[in-house]
């Protein structure tokens, strides 16, 4: 479990961290990034991620694919979160950017706006 | 250890495939009532704390102390809860030296240390593992294949307790799984069979034989869904057969051994396997055959295969299933018992199963462990330090009260003194989403059903006397699900509303499976000195009153037979009543009738009533 994010670079480190990791793990990851290093606090309500069809997958990670997903940090495919698929650095590197900057996240349907801006 | 040794460890485990299963771990003798691995009988349901809901995998061993702490300040440890249980997130992320390890960081001094901290407040420790090759989390250190180690591990640590899941298990398709594993709990598809022997042959079709149990099908002129559908959703009743076989009648001239060829097709998905069993009768000791068939090319490529088939003269009926889902589960589980047993002589572990359902528990549990989960978790949004995590009253899945609340209610006939215990997973009093009155009617819900009694939040948060206290400490419920009669609450009617208009079920309402919450339940639970609980339930967000009522008379229907003082109901002419929640007291003449008018949404009333002489 990662738990220094450095001071001097996070978005790096995060961007590290994640790339090749399942996106289970990654949105774990992210999660504990928004906590820890922007103080984020996190969205009550995450009915929108309870509809994806593999979110309930895996026991430990429904809390943090909820929140990385209702506040438009990672994406749904298909109907699908994809928990087992293999994050590449490129996809990497547009995650960290998403969960540094709110104004970079994607709209989700079902949220009035956009969580975190 | 690198990941391609896990791998290569994990691929040697799975050449080796399946244990075989011994005959009292048989499908045909989950009835008998016998245990195995001297598991004993006669345990209350468990209570104390567990980490999974208050903190997930971020528990640490400053934390740990702190709940240990707080059992004993609240008193809590005086009136029951005395497990304090680290759930998944403490070990390393993989074996050190070939043991388990505690997590460096989170636990710095170990579990030894861990334990005596406990172990001095008079409070019992717990531990968590999986029967598979990994924990939930993901760390590398399920039990599968290490029982014997692992056991002597447990054996160091002097635990009171084991909760064991059933993540990246490697003969079925459970969560984390291959999802191919399928192939080991289902039996191919079947178009055809012929037995023949000397001077005999028959041939069958999929519509010559008869589809035993459920589910089992004739699709395409073929037999499928032949093994055990999964429990661990909330689509299906626990009641009932949880699989489905298929069965030939063949009357053959003379004993000896003949060769059924069958003709089938393969696949590794939920209803279509590759492993097949074949039975002739019925009994521990029936199964002739119990192995994979030689794969087909595709799902709907069949081929043929012959197996020996020793029969009797005369009539004979051949069983084609599937029960491994059940017995590889159980034998797992058995495995691990075994072990601690050897390590552990005379132990007192509670072991608590945790395959959510997925195997249909309720059948078999009892032979090995002391409680069973009927479903998966009651919440997935479980807490960290400095926040409490969500709990839901109702869900169209499983995390919710109600979801948990619905399959546990019809499930009284499987639990007992004498077998174990239904588990609807740990209490979510204290976490945001629940109000004061659905924490209170979740409370009364468990303590009726002889539910695991396993608090899930930071202790730190309650005080003496403040309303989570008050819930988790009230001594009546407590003692309910603590009597010494050890008999879950039964189900006799409950009325579902819709629009203003009400339908009673009274006939079977403790075996049929109802998920709408629009409904009022009346729960009857017998007692050690003659008493009886009755809890009126409303399971809906809304306000009910159309009335509701139970008869003497239909409380002897119920569980008169579990009463020890039924004569003294049969005769009385006068019960006494208490009120749980508020303490009223009335006396009531006979004929008796308990009603209730009204329920605010989700609230319960529940009296304890008991004949005058």
């Amino acid at each position: 479990m990662e738990t220094g994010w450095s001071s001097e670079d996070p978005v790096r480190d995060l961007t590290r961290a994640l790339t090749g990791t399942m996106r289970k793990t990654a949105a774990r990851l992210v999660h504990e990034w928004l906590l820890a290093v922007r103080g984020e606090v996190d969205v009550p309500d995450i009915a929108p991620a309870l509809s994806l069809a593999d979110i309930y997958e895996c026991h430990a990670c429904v809390e943090h694919i909820g929140q990385v997903y209702v506040k438009g940090i990672m994406e749904a495919r298909g109907g699908r979160f994809g928990v087992r698929e293999v994050i590449d650095v490129h996809e990497a590197a547009a995650i960290a950017a998403r969960a540094a900057d709110p104004a970079k996240r994607l709209f989700v349907p079902g949220m009035a706006q956009a969580p975190g801006k | 250890m690198t990941e391609e040794q896990m791998k290569q460890e994990i691929a040697e485990l799975v050449k080796k495939g399946p244990r075989p299963i011994p005959p009292e771990y048989r499908f045909d003798a989950f009835d008998n009532g016998e245990t195995v691995c001297g598991k004993k009988k006669g345990k209350l349901p468990p209570m104390g704390w567990n980490s999974w809901n208050a903190f997930g995998t971020n528990n640490n061993e400053a934390l740990t102390r702190e709940m240990a702490d707080a059992l004993v300040r609240l008193g809590l440890d005086k009136l029951g809860y005395r497990y304090v249980v680290l759930d998944d997130g403490c070990y390393e992320n993989s074996r050190v030296d070939g043991r388990l390890a505690a997590n460096a960081e989170r636990f710095p001094s170990g579990f030894p240390a861990m334990a005596s901290y406990i172990h001095e407040r008079g409070l019992k420790f717990g531990m968590y593992n999986d029967v598979g090759s990994n924990l939930c989390s993901g760390a590398y250190v399920g039990t599968c294949g290490h029982e014997d180690v692992d056991a002597k591990s447990y054996a160091e640590w002097d635990i009171d307790f084991l909760k064991v899941d059933n993540c990246y298990y490697l003969w079925d398709n459970a969560t984390f799984s291959d999802g191919k594993n399928a192939r080991y709990v289902y039996a191919p598809a079947i178009r055809s069979v012929r037995i023949a022997g000397e001077g005999f042959s028959q041939e069958f079709s999929a519509a010559d034989g008869a589809l035993l149990g459920e589910r089992a099908a004739i699709r395409n002129g073929c037999v499928t869904d032949l093994g055990t559908f999964d429990g661990t959703g909330p689509a299906a009743s626990p009641v009932g057969d949880r699989s489905g076989e298929f069965a030939l009648e063949v009357t053959v001239p003379s004993a000896g051994t003949y060769t059924m060829s069958l003709e089938y097709a393969t696949a590794k998905e939920e209803g279509q396997g590759s492993w097949l069993q074949v039975a002739v009768g019925f009994g521990p000791d029936a199964v002739v055959f119990d192995g994979f068939v030689p794969e087909t090319p595709g799902s709907t490529v069949f081929r043929r295969t012959d197996i020996a088939v020793p029969l009797a003269a005369g009539r004979n009926t051949v069983r084609l299933m599937n029960h491994r889902r059940q017995e590889n589960t159980l034998c797992s589980y058995a495995t691990l018992l075994s072990e601690i047993n050897k390590a552990m002589p005379g132990h007192d572990i509670f072991l608590s199963l945790c395959e959510w359902g997925k195997t249909q528990p309720q059948n078999w549990g009892y032979k090995v462990g002391d409680s069973w989960r009927i479903l998966n978790d009651i919440t997935f949004r479980v807490g960290r330090d400095g926040a409490p995590g969500y709990g839901a009253w109702k869900d169209d899945y499983t995390p919710s009260v109600t979801s948990q609340y619905n399959k546990a209610v019809i499930m009284d006939g499987f639990a007992g003194l004498d077998r174990g215990w239904n588990d609807p997973d740990m209490l979510m009093i204290g976490m945001n989403g629940l109000s004061e009155t659905q924490c209170c009617t979740h409370m009364t819900m468990w303590c009726m059903l002889n539910a695991p009694l396993m608090l899930g939040l930071d202790l730190r948060r309650v005080e003496a006397g403040d309303w989570i206290f008050n819930i988790i400490a009230d001594r009546d419920l407590i003692a309910l699900n603590q009597d010494p009669l050890g008999v879950q609450a039964k189900r006799v009617s409950s009325t579902i509303s819709h629009e203003g208009e009400s339908c009673c079920i009274k006939e079977n309402a403790d075996r049929t499976y109802l998920t709408d919450i629009n409904r009022v339940d009346i729960l009857v639970k017998p007692l050690a000195d003659g008493s009886a609980a009755v809890s009126f339930i409303n399971v809906s967000e809304k306000t009910m009153d159309s009335g509701y009522s139970v008869s003497v008379a239909e409380i002897l229907d119920a569980v008169g037979d579990r009463l020890p003082n039924r004569a003294e109901w049969e005769s009385a002419k006068r019960f006494f009543c208490r009120d749980i929640c508020t303490g009223a007291e009335r006396t009531q003449d006979m004929p008796a009738l308990l009603a209730v008018s009204e329920l605010a949404p989700c609230d319960n009333v529940t009296l304890l009533v008991k004949p005058v002489q």
